[in-house]
């Protein structure tokens, strides 16, 4: 197991509240969520959590057919902006 | 640490996980190898999970609400979404009026030039601009820095 320290980190109240209601929503102690906060925000990813997600998310897809997403994302963003401007 | 960060923009995001009928799949889904091996740092905005969205949803895809929140989360699962700080906003403001660009392109090419990053596009409005790059340009970059 990696060496681990020990840091005094200062915070409002009121994140520390939050940040409380989501680890006991998730079943994770502070230490496990601000760890996977800060991994995250560095940008380190996990590479069997990112495998994972992939084969869900492809399963998901398998069946929708075909269509080239720079087209889908382009005629997306021009429906919205066109959307705004009448507003 | 990485040394190349790279934001992707949502037409690239779809590519990781749809192929059929596709172009530069397997660039897309290089920069994902890379960022696994932690070569580079893939960032997407908090935009693109409603754009992969809403583009399931509601284009041509036509998929259901299931399919795209499976992918939306499978995506909050492979890398950090950025919030545009109010800075970056209005830097993107500039750019969609420099460039004529809507909103929702100038504003993942103003949080890349800000955060000292690649914009990883397929857009043509922001591959013309010279406010992206390719995925296969982009791939073809991270080798040879790996090579030093």
């Amino acid at each position: 197991m990696a060496k681990t320290t020990k840091v005094l980190v200062t915070m409002p109240s009121e994140l520390l509240e939050r940040i409380d209601r989501e680890t006991a929503s998730l079943g994770q102690t502070r230490s496990e969520f601000f760890q996977e906060a800060v991994r995250r925000r560095l940008g380190w990813p996990d590479p069997l959590a990112i495998d994972a997600a992939l084969l869900r998310g492809r399963a998901a897809l398998s069946e929708v057919g075909a269509f080239e997403s720079a087209d889908l994302i382009r005629a997306e963003r021009e429906e919205r902006d066109a959307r705004d401007q009448r507003r | 640490m990485p040394a190349i960060n790279v934001v992707s923009d949502a037409n690239v995001v779809l590519k990781w996980f749809h192929a059929e009928n596709e172009e530069d799949v397997d660039a897309a889904r290089a920069l994902l190898e890379a960022h696994k091996e932690r070569k580079i740092a893939l960032s997407v905005l908090d935009l693109t999970v409603y754009e992969v969205g809403n583009a399931l949803m509601r284009g041509r895809a036509d998929a259901s609400a299931e399919q795209a929140a499976t992918v939306v989360e499978a995506l909050a699962e492979i890398c950090a979404a950025i919030r545009p700080s109010p800075e970056e906003m209005r830097e993107a403001s500039q750019l969609a009026e420099h460039h004529d660009l809507t909103l929702y392109d100038a504003a993942y090419a103003a949080v890349a030039q800000s955060r000292s990053a690649a914009l990883a596009t397929l857009d043509r409005a922001l591959l013309d601009a010279k406010l992206g790059r390719r995925p296969s340009e982009l791939v073809t970059a991270i080798a040879a820095a790996a090579k030093g």
